[in-house]
């Protein structure tokens, strides 16, 4: 009776997968954020394109997690005054104890700081390439936030919540807006090739979002699980679907009104193209070698050029209507080895993870500018907090430092070439403009065209939002 | 109520206790509280209290203000100065002073009520919000007529038809009975049918086939793993810590196995709550695993502000979980503040984590027959431990060797010594581990009278240096010998076991007597030399381990280990017993510990502040344990111990008079039957929540629980019986357009079942479903290679993996494979409601999955071997197990082709993907 389902060659002989023919129900509500902030949404189709709450200048998100902490005074705020008062206590804080305990005296940069770009930036010389696009950057000096361990701060920085279950950046922007490609999942986590950070995946968690919004892991090196039929299976996979089809149509016809049976139906077909996309859009090593060379992904050292391969991934997410993209750099807690968390040996340990970010990053932005996406997409370089201006005592590496560090931006309507906001004159403490990390938060998503005080979703007894009940847009650094 | 615990009731039960006498009685809160909210509350409520007479507690309201006429004397009319001042002709003593005073049939119901014994309520609203639904008394309100020509509507069915009526719908027929078994047993139990139950059912001819049902599902040890889920779920349970570190918790399962048995023992609702905020008293240790079992960060760190964060944030999740989940109160919302919306204040917060300030993230001893028996065993070993210790002392006496040395901090001594380079050689550990050490303190008499000072300090100028240190995420220098302190993570570590050397270089030469070791309990030095010298002298040998006896946990071998003065045979001796007391020692310790469980450590509580602003860092004033001041709880003037404090909080909570505890979970009963609870906000009751769409029958529901002594297996019997449950689900296109949400209730529900509900119903229809209750749970990922790595889901699974999900260990924040993505919470957060979300993950899982497609051919293998000659036969029966029916012609019609081409096995995995077998229909 329902042979014609299996006569769609063309699609089937692709996949073996192949859901042909499901009605995509034309049972759409209307989809909008509503007045109260929470989000209408067809469930048949939960990512579909929706309007954001006002003209936006970015469309996507990446973000370049660099989990473990990175160190702002050795990297992107130089700090004249830390240098000359080298070796001297903190003043004011003498025996500070922090995350790991007693801190020691102040310690210069370990790396020369050089001028970059028109807009004569110093930024470390660790970093040259970043340092090239640093008239695309825009530097946010002052961002403190509430935890000085690991995990908790990482879900500050992605959740905005220093606690567990609330969801994270992503899923909140894929719940407003939904998403450009149907066939690719809206919100993308790659892993560092290393690892999984530190907070693992309640980075990219849908907390008490519905499930749909949870950021999909996957990355060059690691595929999506279950994207292809386990061995044990039927060569012609879509017989099968096509009886199941069959099946649920029968079923559907005494619950007509039930839209979760149409989206169960719908997710079928969407995983049958998935079963496409996703190979499609992971193959990195079909790009051109030129690009290869620009990202570093030519390089001898594997770490850096798997991590330009995540990079090149991520531009290609983008490219394909992905929304959000989250891109880690560093792995879990390991005595700063696979991650940025140096506590000791800081001069061995340093520069390479420096060599691993630097050119890939760069990479990605020179890529998106010359394709001219830079502009619709907006990257965020975050760290879940700084460290201290001061070596450990008995050691050569910097504690936790959540008290004041740098976060920065590139692209979606961000200024280029601008710095904003400082820790006090050593690196320690925001001092000039202090930014929250919902200060953060509400800044992308007004340049998504998201106002944060009204993307809202019902949890527990309150109106949830990503900045909780904090937040201010920072017009300044918006171009 | 039972006066169960006189010594913390005081006066507030006794008043609650009896029922009203009399024909029509009075009720405080329906009848009197009116008119005191109308006409007095301005004047004498929470706010301001005119002459001191307060009458928004109980209390005082019966005693008066300041003027030592008592307001109300329990049936005495002319007695009660109240009665007096509202009836006055005086324009100088009438009350209220302005206005036309009280109608009155206001006074005679004032009248009445104290001549009927002035019986007050157990909580007083002080506020306006306290107007709110959920805070008022639960009363049985009376059935509506029933409009409705089902012969079996009960109780339910009235307050339903009702509403259903009034918007001018009705119910769908009744359902049909292979889908009714299915729905009964997928809601009750979690598991689909086996082809056998639903062909008893489907032929039982009798009238109380369905009952016997109900009652067989009831009865079914399934019952409680299915409803703990949703339990645990609210609680968030799970096996791990969270946070970075996420530490496996294995010990936290009985906990989970409590409620799994409280389900299935229908234990009373209100012990039940009891016993898991103060199980301890009750001997349900297990119980209070209630209180640890969410997420909490042990990353231990000096930094004071991060350990008070992380104290705060710890009881901030014992405190959101028990008010939200038996209360639905989000009493976690006044942590920095007053409450938003409801009558909660940021003391009330205080208050009750004041009652939990003993209470911490650990383990304690189970009571129990468990404990019993290892203290039994522990006291028949100490005639022998006692032996081998006097023997042990017998031998140090017999060869005259110093004590041994101590884990943690021992000095040495000798003759005083002129220096300033001091060397410690260290050749062996007690673990053979490389050695650590946190401090070394070196005293030195500076003058006669003075007392000693320690030199070996780096403020006084003192340095170190070593061989080689260990490679770790902090430093492990020999400086931090010399930090004065104990640090968390600043200590010496050696690279390597043997051959380790520690010089201490201090500013100058000081005559010193005396050496402070402080090891770190673990890898301590046990063959070590210490050394002197000054100038270019040659080092001279001041102490030497050789003449200490050896410690208890000293590992070394007797060939490894050198004793002053002692032969091979006599160090042979030594080892002997020293090995013997070790082992004997770590057995009787581990059974006089008893059966450790993690249920929360309980300790002295410590002094609780109100934090202002919410701020670990702005400690406020000090606040007392006790309940919400919305409800006229007693003050506890108790003995405060620790236990009370949590035991008057369950108490207060488990109450029948508390107006939220029994609606809540006679809501959560109802959500998880139909989907939506009568409130669909099931955590939150307050102001913010959503309103009862059938107020009437919650109260009702709530007060037949109540009525029959909190067993929650007839409130279930009761809603199971209802036409409402049994009627059809399916789509009704004019019904739809008059209540698209089905609020109302005119079908039943369709709902897609949970991830684990799917996984238990593959095994049990493939046949391979272990029935194994209890225990330690089963593995759903590879074995980490480190603590860090990501865990991943194992493809395939033995027996043991083949339990039912609940018994599968619940790492936080990890999604398990395939049924994971079908929305199970990770744990994070209660979860008294999951999302419902639809994705290409799950369709990508659960169609490509080696599991399903495995579990799929168990179930065609059994199909075959029962009907090895019938395909049709075959087929019929996979239809029974998934969806308890058979197929119809058409199904039958497209299925015949797949299986004829690609096997039976083929089927299974359709049918299992079916939108009607992930369903609740």
């Amino acid at each position: 009776m329902h042979n014609h389902l299996l006569n769609r060659r063309g699609f089937l002989d692709q996949s073996r997968f192949g859901l042909a023919a499901v009605a995509l129900a034309s049972i759409l509500d209307s989809e909008e954020l509503l007045a109260d902030g929470s989000v209408s949404f067809d469930p048949t189709a939960p990512f579909k394109k929706r309007p954001p709450h006002f003209a936006s200048s970015a469309k996507n998100v990446i973000v370049i997690f660099c989990a473990g902490a990175v160190s702002h005074v050795d990297f992107w705020e130089y700090k004249p005054e830390l240098i000359k008062y080298d070796g001297k206590p903190l003043p004011g804080n003498e025996r500070l104890i922090s995350f790991q305990g007693e801190n020691g005296a102040l310690q210069k940069p370990l790396w020369e700081f050089n001028r970059y770009g028109n807009s004569g930036k110093m930024l470390s010389s660790l970093v040259p390439h970043i340092g090239s696009c640093a008239d695309d950057i825009c530097f946010l000096h002052s961002v403190h936030t509430k935890s000085s361990t690991h995990g908790p701060a990482e879900n500050l920085m992605s959740t905005g919540f220093n606690r567990e279950g609330y969801p994270g950046m992503g899923a909140w922007v894929t719940y407003g807006l939904g998403t450009e490609n149907q066939s690719l999942p809206a919100f993308v986590a790659i892993e560092d090739p290393r690892g999984t950070p530190q907070s693992g995946p309640n980075n990219w968690t849908n907390g008490f979002l519905p499930a749909a919004f949870q950021g999909t892991a996957f990355s060059t090196t690691r595929p999506i699980s279950h994207l292809t039929p386990a061995g044990n299976q039927p060569a012609d996979g879509n017989r099968a679907l096509a009886v199941l089809n069959a099946l649920n149509q029968e079923h559907k016809k005494h619950y007509t009104t039930d839209t979760d049976l149409s989206a169960r139906i719908a997710s079928y077909e969407l995983a049958a193209k998935m079963q496409l996309s996703v190979p499609e859009a992971t193959n990195v090593d079909g790009e051109p070698e030129h690009i290869h060379k620009l990202y570093g992904a030519d390089s001898k050292n594997q770490t850096k050029s798997d991590f330009a391969k995540n990079c090149i991934l991520a531009r290609r997410l983008v490219e394909k209507g992905v929304r959000f993209v989250q891109l880690f750099n560093g792995a879990y807690a390991s005595g700063g080895k696979i991650n940025w968390d140096t506590h000791n040996s800081m001069p061995d340990l340093v520069p390479g993870h420096a060599e691993i970010l630097d050119q890939p990053v760069a990479g990605l932005i020179k890529d998106l500018k010359q394709r001219d996406l830079l502009k619709d997409t907006l990257i965020v370089c975050c760290t879940e907090f700084g460290r201290m201006p001061m070596f450990q005592v008995g050691n050569n590496g910097r504690d936790h430092n959540p008290e004041g560090y740098t976060v920065w931006m590139a692209g979606g309507g961000v200024k280029g070439g601008f710095s904003y906001g400082a820790t006090d004159p050593f690196g320690y403490k925001a001092e000039v403009n202090p930014l929250s990390i919902h200060d953060v938060h509400a800044t992308m998503l007004h340049l998504l065209g998201l106002d944060h005080t009204r993307l809202t979703y019902y949890h527990n007894g309150l109106q949830r939002r990503l900045t909780d009940v904090h937040g201010h847009v920072v017009h300044d650094i918006i171009a | 109520m039972q006066l169960r615990f006189p010594q913390l009731i005081l006066i507030l039960f006794v008043a609650s206790t009896a029922e009203f006498a009399s024909a029509e009685p009075v009720d405080f809160v329906r009848d009197v509280q009116p008119i005191l909210v109308k006409h007095c509350i301005v004047c004498h409520g929470p706010g301001k209290q005119e002459s001191g007479y307060r009458i928004d507690l109980f209390e005082t309201l019966l005693r008066g203000g300041e003027s030592e006429t008592v307001a109300v004397v329990t049936a005495d009319i002319e007695q009660s100065h109240l009665i007096a001042r509202v009836t006055s002709n005086d324009p100088l003593v009438k009350m209220p002073p302005k206005g036309t005073g009280l109608e009155n049939k206001e006074i005679e119901t004032l009248k009445a009520w104290i001549r009927n014994g002035a019986k007050g309520p157990f909580h007083i609203i002080t506020n306006a919000n306290t107007e709110h639904w959920s805070f008022q008394s639960i009363h049985s309100p009376p059935l509506p007529p029933t409009t409705s020509s089902n012969a079996d509507a009960n109780a339910v069915d009235a307050f339903i038809h009702a509403k259903l009526h009034k918007a001018g719908l009705s119910h769908s027929g009744k359902t049909d009975r292979n889908t009714l078994i299915r729905r009964l047993y997928l809601v009750m139990l979690g598991l689909t049918p086996t082809p056998q139950e639903v062909r008893e059912f489907v032929d039982d001819q009798n009238d109380d086939a369905y009952s016997r049902l109900v009652q067989r599902v009831l009865a079914s040890p399934h019952y409680g793993e299915r409803w703990a889920q949703h339990w645990l779920d609210c609680v968030r349970y799970a096996e791990s810590t969270g946070y970075e570190i996420n530490r496996r918790i294995t010990n936290i399962y009985p906990y989970r196995d409590y409620v799994i048995q409280a389900f299935n023992d229908d234990k009373p609702y209100d012990q039940f709550i009891r016993e898991q905020i103060a199980g301890d008293f009750y001997k349900q240790d297990a119980a209070t695993g209630f209180l640890v079992a969410g997420p909490h960060d042990t990353n231990p760190s000096p930094d004071p502000r991060l350990t008070a964060m992380q104290y705060q944030d710890g009881h901030d999740e014992i405190i959101k979980t028990v008010s939200a989940v038996t209360m639905g109160l989000t009493i976690g919302c006044a942590r920095c503040h007053d409450h938003k919306f409801d009558p909660i204040t940021q003391e009330d917060y205080y208050r009750f984590q004041a009652a939990f300030a003993g209470m911490s993230y650990g383990t304690r001893r189970q009571q129990g027959k468990e404990n019993d028996r290892m203290l039994t065993e522990a006291q028949s070993l100490e005639v022998q431990l006692t032996s081998l210790r006097e023997e042990a002392a017998q031998l140090r006496d017999r060869h005259q060797l110093f004590e041994p040395i101590d884990l943690r901090e021992y000095d040495e001594e000798f003759p005083s010594v002129l220096t300033d380079t001091i060397q410690f050689k260290i050749n062996a550990t007690n673990d053979g581990n490389a050695p650590e050490l946190d401090d070394i303190e070196i005293w030195a008499k500076t003058a006669n009278d003075a007392p000693s000072i320690n030199v070996a300090h780096r403020d006084r100028g003192a340095t170190a240096t070593s061989s080689e240190t260990a490679k770790g995420n902090q430093g492990k220098s020999a400086d931090l010998l010399l930090d004065g302190s104990r640090q968390l993570l600043l200590y010496f570590k050696a690279a390597t076991t043997t051959d380790v050397w520690i010089q201490i270089h201090l500013d100058k030469p000081y005559s010193i007597d005396r050496i402070t070791i402080k090891p770190r309990g673990r890898a301590v030095p046990v063959d070590y030399e210490i050394q002197v010298k000054t100038n270019n002298e040659q080092w001279r040998t001041i102490i030497n381990s050789k003449t200490r006896y050896p410690h208890l946990t000293d590992t070394r071998s007797a060939d490894a280990m050198k004793l002053s003065g002692l032969t091979p045979e006599a160090i042979a001796t030594i080892v002997d017993n020293t090995s013997q007391l070790r082992k004997l020692t770590q057995t009787y310790d581990r059974l006089k510990a008893g059966p450790q469980i993690y249920v929360g450590k309980i300790q002295a509580p410590r002094v609780t502040h109100l934090m202002i602003g919410g701020d670990p860092q702005k400690p406020g004033k000090v606040i007392e344990p006790g309940f919400l001041s919305v409800f006229e709880a007693e003050q506890t003037d108790i003995t405060n111990t620790e236990q009370a404090r949590r035991l008057s909080l369950a108490e207060q909570i488990a109450s029948s008079n508390n107006p939220l505890t029994a609606r809540v979970i006679t809501n959560r009963i109802w959500q998880h039957i139909f989907g939506t609870g009568i409130v669909d906000t099931p955590s939150d009751f307050g102001i913010n929540g959503s309103l009862p769409t059938h107020p009437e029958l919650l109260d009702y529901l709530a007060s037949y629980l109540i009525r029959k002594d909190w067993s929650l297996k007839e409130l279930h019997r009761l809603i199971l019986h209802s036409a409402t449950f049994q009627q059809s689900s399916e789509s009704n296109t004019a019904a739809h357009a008059l209540d698209s949400s089905n609020r109302l209730l005119w079908r039943f529900p369709p709902q897609r079942l949970e991830g684990e509900a799917i996984r238990d119903s593959i095994l049990r229809a493939s046949g391979k479903l272990n029935p194994k209750q209890f225990g330690p749970p089963f593995q759903f990922f590879e074995k980490e290679t480190s603590p860090f790595s990501k865990k991943v889901p194992l493809a395939e699974f033995t027996e043991e993996g083949w339990r039912r999900m609940i018994y599968g260990e619940k790492i936080r924040l990890e999604s398990v494979g395939i049924f994971g993505a079908f929305d199970c919470p990770d744990s994070s957060q209660m979860t008294p409601k999951r999302t419902v979300s639809t994705s290409a993950i799950q369709a990508l899982s659960l169609f490509n999955s080696q599991f399903v497609s495995r579990h799929g051919q168990f179930m065609a293998d059994e199909a075959q071997a029962t009907h090895p000659n019938d395909v049709v036969d075959q087929i019929n029966l996979l239809f029974l197990r998934t969806l308890a029916r058979k197929p119809s012609k058409p199904e039958l019609e497209a299925v015949l082709p797949l299986v004829k081409s690609q096997g039976l096995a083929s089927l299974g995995r359709v049918l299992f993907n079916l939108n009607e077998f992930v369903f609740i229909n």
